[in-house]
């Protein structure tokens, strides 16, 4: 199948109907409807309020995006992944946009347990201004689902979330890496990296769930294969995306199997911290 | 999963099949595709000419009658299905038809754009739609086949028996057999009973006929609250047959039974199942606001069924149709009791906004609300929107603390509701969320700021008709505070009137072309 930037044909776009509770969305007046290129909106004002950004506690874990008492720390299993040698720096940091709280889960079953896949507009927008704030030099790189569990969804969330990261992009996301690009003194017009596929998951072993947690942090037996690109890695960064971030080892497994085929640096955005 | 149009050997008409059971002898007329790009095929109906086995055949005929499933409702396998789909027991559509350029979803019947969704869909490998409305049903995308039986119904020994062994009104009882008559011949029935007049006991004649008969009986209604009411009363009257509950969260929604009380929503999982439809509260929201679930009902009867629509307050649609005698009335403008429907009193109460401001009720409405409390009297108090309910809330807890609100989207509803049955709350402030449905002996009504346009003739009638529903106590007082007298409210006042005054034991039950105009 081709890849495009699933921006057409879906819902909320021609109706502006709230892509969450279905009700029509009341336009706001404010200098920014006069813009022409604004992104378009997805969700009504009460449905955006639900989601609750982590950044609106006291402080984060500068590794992880978990919330602590104070700004500026790492909490206690960052430590212990950075103090265990078979895991230290292998996941440099991860981003999360929003709290995984009650609505983050009944979000979450929505959209990946009854299939309901449009709902990952919701964090189009978010996950687009963080990306070419922070990464526009890092490959996008799905965590891959097996064959069968995909195939029993019908897609993989955290490819839809990686497609939003491809062009063609809206007039305001345009704008917004050129400023970017300007910020940080590199090519004004030279876009963010491509995403890539660039691994595949096998047969977990076990399911996760049934293991203890000490017993996690030891498996070292991976599900990801890496997939060789044809036309080679234009970067050796690569930005890790997926639905939710709860231990960090899926993540850390993708990265150790990244690091194994060249990649040096590899970073993760995740819609919830859970 | 690709599907394609084949001609068995020996076969006239073509057959849908999954591509993974094509045989040789198959002769393909369609070329596999997505489901959906392939047309509707007519039902024809043969006799079985694979083997099967008893207990496999049981389970899919019971478990698939009068529904359409999809492949994960079932959990059988293809080859499983093969000789269901070959001898044309079981057929396959497309859950999702192209209409006029349009999909259409067959389940739930929506075609709006906003309705449905697309991505990229990893089983047809293209840019897939699928319906968002009944998603929570299961998906149904654009390369979704839909499972339908089309062999012979389940058979069916059980003795239906109504045990109910009340006595009729005068009214009810040719309200009753107006019912059976039209639920004989097919026909479709309006049956107009004002609130109390006991509507559901007279539907019993005719359904315990029907079911004897072999029958499948459906009652809908829109409202979840009338389901959890209905369902055990109606297994306590007709205890030799299992009744089927549907609504949003009962657990088993597969149990086969010819007897269903559902809510219009779920409604859309039936195909053709019903000889008799009774859709009750026929003008409550949502059905009458979408009709999808209008359509969704059409779906569940039979070609050639009977419908009776209930209700204490038809829609001018529906009341038209009577007139232009398409459709049959039958009314009963008395309570079961005897006693008339309590007259609405209107009162002035000024610029009640201005003075919700400032922390203030009106001084008639809090007047009203302290001789209530005195009295001991439990009162409904109606208000048009969440936000003023919580103001006169905060206001009126001043006189007494127990005094409480409630409204549709609140978590407590029940137990508020329960705790009000039972004398705990003097007051009950609420949005039209309890306008129907809920009886409460001894309890009076007011409407406060009854001029909002929420409160249309048909809400501010089911309002008044909350008052006067025991034997013991007929009669009570319905007030409408308002700050600017409506038309609806006019029409309210009127519609009660000229029901109080249709006599009580002359034809009640007026047939086609004699109803006069109301
Ligand atoms: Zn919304
Ligand atoms: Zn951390
Ligand atoms: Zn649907
Ligand atoms: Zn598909």
């Amino acid at each position: 199948m081709e890849k495009k930037n699933p921006l057409k044909g879906t819902l909320g776009l021609e109706q502006n109907n709230c892509l969450y509770c279905t009700e029509k969305i009341k336009k706001q007046t404010s200098w920014v409807t006069l813009f022409p290129a604004q992104p378009p909106e997805y969700v009504c004002q009460e449905c955006e309020q639900l989601l609750i950004p982590v950044s609106s506690g006291a402080g984060l874990c500068t590794l992880c995006s978990r919330s602590l008492p104070t700004a500026g720390d790492v909490c206690r299993d960052c430590k212990k992944w950075e103090e265990d040698p078979a895991w230290q720096g292998v996941l440099t940091c991860n981003h999360s946009l929003y709290v995984y709280n009650e609505h983050g889960q009944e979000v979450v079953a929505r959209w990946k347990y009854r299939g309901d896949a449009a709902i990952a507009l919701m964090f189009r927008n978010e996950l687009f201004r963080f990306f070419v704030t922070h990464y526009p030099d890092y490959i996008p790189v799905p965590i891959p689902l097996n064959e069968k569990r995909q195939y029993e969804r019908g897609f993989n969330q955290a490819e839809l979330l990686t497609d939003f990261l491809r062009p063609p992009f809206t007039g305001l996301e345009r704008l917004s890496f050129i400023f970017h690009n300007l910020r940080k003194k590199r090519p004004l017009f030279q876009p963010p990296a491509i995403p890539i596929l660039l691994l595949e998951r096998m047969y977990d072993n076990e399911k996760q769930s049934k293991k203890s947690r000490s017993e996690r942090f030891m498996a070292k037996d991976n599900p990801f294969r890496f997939i060789e690109p044809k036309n080679g890695i234009p970067s050796k960064k690569v930005v890790l995306l997926d639905d939710i971030y709860t231990t960090g080892l899926t993540l850390r497994k993708a990265a150790v199997e990244l690091k194994k085929n060249g990649i040096k640096e590899v970073r993760a955005i995740t819609v919830f911290r859970g | 999963m690709l599907f394609c149009h084949v001609l068995q050997p020996e076969d006239e008409h073509p057959l849908c099949l999954p591509q993974v059971l094509i045989e040789s002898t198959d002769v393909i007329q369609l070329a596999p595709t997505v489901v959906s790009n392939l047309p509707a095929l007519p039902f024809m109906k043969q006799t079985p000419r694979r083997l099967l086995t008893k207990t496999l055949y049981k389970k899919v005929q019971f478990h698939l009658f009068g529904k359409e499933l999809l492949f994960e409702e079932m959990a059988l396998t293809w080859e499983e299905w093969e000789p269901f789909l070959r001898s044309r027991l079981v057929t396959i559509r497309p859950g999702l038809q192209v209409e006029a350029g349009r999909y259409r979803c067959q389940r739930c019947h929506s075609n709006t754009p906003e309705k449905f969704g697309v991505f990229p869909c990893v089983r047809c490998g293209k840019e897939c739609t699928y319906c968002r409305h009944c998603l929570m049903m299961g998906r149904i995308t654009a390369c979704t086949p839909l499972f339908r039986w089309i062999g012979p119904p389940p058979p069916l020994e059980l003795k239906v028996q109504s045990t109910w062994e009340g006595v009729y009104s005068a009214g009810q009882e040719l309200a009753a057999a107006e019912i059976v008559s039209s639920v004989q011949s097919k026909t479709e029935l309006l049956v107009w009973a004002v609130c109390g007049a006991g509507k559901t006991e007279i539907l019993f004649p005719a359904i315990e006929q029907s079911l004897q008969k072999g029958e499948h009986v459906l009652i809908a209604t829109p409202r979840t609250d009338v389901v959890l009411e209905l369902a055990p009363r109606l297994s306590r009257s007709f205890p030799g047959i299992p009744v089927t509950a549907l609504h949003g969260k009962s657990d088993d929604k597969n149990s086969y039974s010819p007897f269903v009380v559902a809510t219009t929503h779920q409604t859309m999982r039936f195909t053709e199942a019903f000889d008799t439809v009774i859709v009750d509260e026929v003008d409550a929201f949502p059905y009458t606001a979408d009709e999808a679930l209008v359509q969704a009902v059409n779906k569940a009867k039979k070609q050639d069924a009977a419908v009776i629509y209930l209700t204490a307050t038809p829609t001018p649609e529906l009341i038209k149709r009577t007139q232009h005698k398409r459709l049959d009335l039958a009314k009963i403008p008395r309570r079961f009791h005897g006693h008339p429907l309590p007259v609405p009193r209107f009162k002035w109460c000024g610029p009640w906004r201005k003075r919700l401001k400032k922390e203030q009720l009106p001084a008639a409405v809090s007047k009203w609300c302290r001789t209530k409390i005195a009295e001991q009297t439990p009162v409904f108090l109606f208000v048009s929107s969440v936000a003023i309910m919580e103001k006169t809330t905060s206001i009126l807890q001043k006189l007494d603390p127990a005094i409480c609100g409630v409204h549709s989207a609140d978590k407590e509803r029940h137990e508020k509701v329960k705790a009000f049955r039972e004398g705990e709350i003097p007051i009950l402030i609420t949005t039209t969320i309890l306008e129907r449905g809920v009886t409460i002996p001894g309890a009076e009504a007011a409407v406060f700021g009854a001029e909002d346009s929420i409160f249309t003739e048909s809400a501010l009638v089911q309002i008044a008709g909350r008052v006067g529903r025991s034997h013991e106590q007929p009669d009570g007082e319905v007030l409408f505070f308002h700050f600017g007298k409506t038309k609806a409210m006019a029409a309210a006042h009127k519609h009660i009137k000229t029901m109080n005054a249709l006599p009580f034991l002359q034809k009640e039950v007026t047939p086609i072309g004699k109803e006069e105009s109301t």
